[in-house]
């Protein structure tokens, strides 16, 4: 498709056009920036959408200025195309963008793609933002970010924060787990071993199988490719002989 | 209007019972399906640690749009003058009554001019006007006697930016025989689930035409069985869900019969239809990914055949939830009767999320909390075959102690986070 083809798409909410921004040329970006201020809010989404997929030069500037959108499903649109692109923003950049953003998934967001750099140079600075951050959602995801940048008062913080999870917070600290990617931390799960409480559903409302804080243990483990006898092929529910094996491989590992 | 108050110090005089009383308080102020006008309240106790500042209960209003919460006069009487006001009229503001005047006990007609609608007795209008990108909160106020008087009753208000889900809908053919369900039917549905949804502040819109799908070597034509293997292990389940899903959308595929295996109740080999729908989320998706034999877990919701619009509609949302990342109401408790849970049974019936569609009394053994009115009906009406319809609120309030307890906001977030849409 041609970029006129494809701004006309993105006016008509053709959702089929996504595939297309792949193969744009390098003037995209500036097109579609002249055009944004014409469209609606689906058309916006959609732009973010075929930005990310073009991922060209200025892909990811482009997007953390969509991410100030108004429509906070275009903001998170964009927030989510900007971690698909490879040639992100300078860091800095996007960390003083963050307490500008009024949505907090947003902020949340830009928190975890600073994060996901791995580099401790951006550590103080995202401190000091997330020392204002208000919202309890963003700052689970601004306290992720932290960790992954070396942080280690917030690396025992959250060690105490996993071992002293609740059954609705599993979930959240189990992705949280996994993005942080450190086998070290899953020591702080052994709690969850023992703890029978559901925590989400593996069947259906005809079979209401819930995986409990304990399985999710295990498949955590297993995802931090922790050493064990078994390794499960999904998240079930484990028996009592799996989830003694993993309490011991995980015992072994050093605090 | 001045009051009289005796106090009592409760040491001074040991026989003293004290009473909380509540002078006024709110209701919804409809019955029947979801109105999108009159949703639900979130009336959970008063001590609330996050999401909902009110001491009170707490409802949900979409930008721009008008909403009419109920006020009921409990010890108040209808002759007593009831003012309301508005912390922040730039988040929620009072479209009725007009400032300075009276809730009135009776209906106000419409306008002969048609300037004015009709507003219904002791109705507070709200229309959400906060113009921020996220969620913003302000208190609804009930005066006592005047406009500046004293306040007897506080609502929570929660305003949303409009989210939008798109729909794709699937008609999926199993081994040769497909659904009766049509695209003006899914339209149908999914009007009725974006009236339960404005309470969170998201609507739906189906996008085109039904996908025709064509899935063969089922056990049973027109069906997906189910067994005893986990439903995001089910490979005919799961089949039918990775039929060229839309990654940018919610898909909801929809098939003819469940044929449930385990359950016998039907017959040796099993039972039809003792299932409305089944639905996975990103994360159960994630959980459980493609091996040898095994297409790995989809996301969406499967349903099948419905001739009953709003059962098909309530099936839909209840199951949306699930793909939102909501769990039962508090984790099952509330019905399953094996956890002392008498104190959350009318809410869990309340609830979209309860474990099931309908409310009966039966067998006190698996219904063991159903036995008085108020348990049976909480408001939402009858299925087209009489069965008294389970409730469809959605809870707002940061409650510890009740699982998944803020539910708009985890579903808001899950929306945000793209939790509905494929891998």
């Amino acid at each position: 498709m041609t970029n006129d083809q494809i701004i006309d798409a993105i006016r008509a909410h053709d959702w089929d056009v996504t595939s297309q921004g792949r193969g744009a040329p390098p003037s995209f970006g500036a097109l579609i920036q002249a055009q944004l201020s014409g469209y609606d809010a689906e058309s916006r989404e959609l732009a973010a959408e075929c930005v990310a997929d073009w991922n060209g030069a200025g892909a990811g500037s482009l997007l953390l200025s969509m991410t100030a959108d108004i429509e906070p499903q275009v903001a998170a649109a964009a927030a989510h195309g900007l971690g698909r692109v490879t040639q992100l923003p300078p860091i800095p950049t996007i960390v003083a963008e963050i307490p500008r953003r009024q949505e907090p998934f947003v902020r949340g967001q830009l928190y975890k793609i600073v994060g996901a750099t791995r580099n401790s140079q951006y550590l103080e600075t995202l401190r000091a933002v997330v020392a204002g951050e208000n919202s309890p959602d963003a700052q689970r995801d601004a306290r992720r970010a932290l960790v992954q940048l070396g942080g280690q008062n917030e690396r025992a913080e959250f060690r105490i924060r996993v071992a002293q999870a609740k059954p609705d917070e599993a979930m959240d600290l189990h992705e949280d787990l996994v993005a942080i990617a450190d086998p070290r931390l899953a020591k702080a799960t052994l709690p969850w071993l023992s703890n029978g409480a559901s925590v989400m559903r593996i069947g259906s409302d005809r079979s209401p199988a819930m995986a409990r804080m304990c399985d999710v243990a295990v498949w955590t483990a297993f995802l931090l490719k922790i050493p064990a006898a078994i390794t499960p092929a999904h998240l079930a529910i484990y028996s009592p002989k799996v989830i003694a094996d993993v309490a011991a491989a995980l015992s072994a590992l050093p605090d | 209007m001045a009051i009289d108050l005796q106090l009592l110090n409760p040491i001074l005089t040991p026989g003293l019972v004290p009473q909380r009383v509540v002078p006024v308080r709110f209701a919804r102020s409809a019955t029947g399906f979801s109105d999108v006008e009159a949703p639900d309240i979130d009336d959970h106790g008063f001590i609330v640690t996050a999401h909902g500042p009110a001491r009170g209960p707490v409802v949900g209003v979409i930008k721009d749009k008008t909403i009419r919460v109920q006020v009921i006069r409990d010890r108040i009487d209808e002759a007593t003058q009831l003012f309301v006001s508005t912390d922040d009229a730039s988040i929620a503001d009072i479209i009725f009554p007009e400032a300075g005047t009276a809730l009135s006990p009776n209906d106000t007609p419409a306008a002969s001019d048609g300037s004015t609608p009709e507003r219904k007795a002791d109705c507070i209008y709200l229309k959400g006007t906060s113009s921020a990108s996220s969620t913003a909160e302000v208190l609804i106020k009930v005066h006592f006697g005047a406009a500046g008087g004293p306040v007897v009753a506080e609502l929570g208000v929660r305003a949303y930016p409009h989210l939008t889900i798109r729909v794709k809908a699937h008609s999926v053919s199993i081994n040769g025989t497909g659904p009766t369900t049509t695209i003006g039917t899914v339209r149908q549905i999914f009007r009725k689930v974006s009236d339960v949804y404005a309470q969170a502040g998201i609507t739906f819109s189906v996008v085109g035409g039904m996908q025709a799908e064509t899935v063969t070597g089922f056990a049973r034509a027109g069906m997906v069985s189910l067994s005893a293997t986990a439903d995001s292990q089910n490979v005919e389940l799961q089949t039918v869900l990775n039929q060229n899903p839309d990654h940018n959308m919610l898909n909801a595929y929809y098939f003819g019969h469940y044929f449930d295996t385990v359950d016998t109740s039907g017959g040796a080999a099993g039972t039809p239809d003792m299932v409305l729908g089944i639905a996975f989320s990103r994360r159960q998706a994630t959980a459980n990914p493609a091996t040898v034999g095994f297409p790995g877990c989809g996301v969406g919701i499967t349903m099948r055949d419905s001739a009953d619009i709003n059962e098909a509609a309530h099936t839909a949302a209840h199951e949306i939830g699930h793909a939102m990342t909501l769990e039962h109401y508090n984790n099952g408790n509330g019905q399953s009767g094996v956890v002392g849970d008498v104190r959350q049974d009318i809410w869990a019936h309340r609830d979209l999320m309860h474990n099931f569609v309908n409310l009966v009394n039966s067998d006190p053994a698996v219904a063991r909390y159903k036995s008085s009115n108020a348990r049976i009906d909480v408001g939402y009406g009858n299925y087209a075959d009489g069965r008294t319809m389970t409730g469809q609120l959605l809870m707002n309030k940061l409650r510890a102690g009740i699982f998944q307890s803020d539910q708009v906001n985890l579903v808001r977030r899950a929306f945000l986070n793209n939790a509905y849409k494929p891998l």
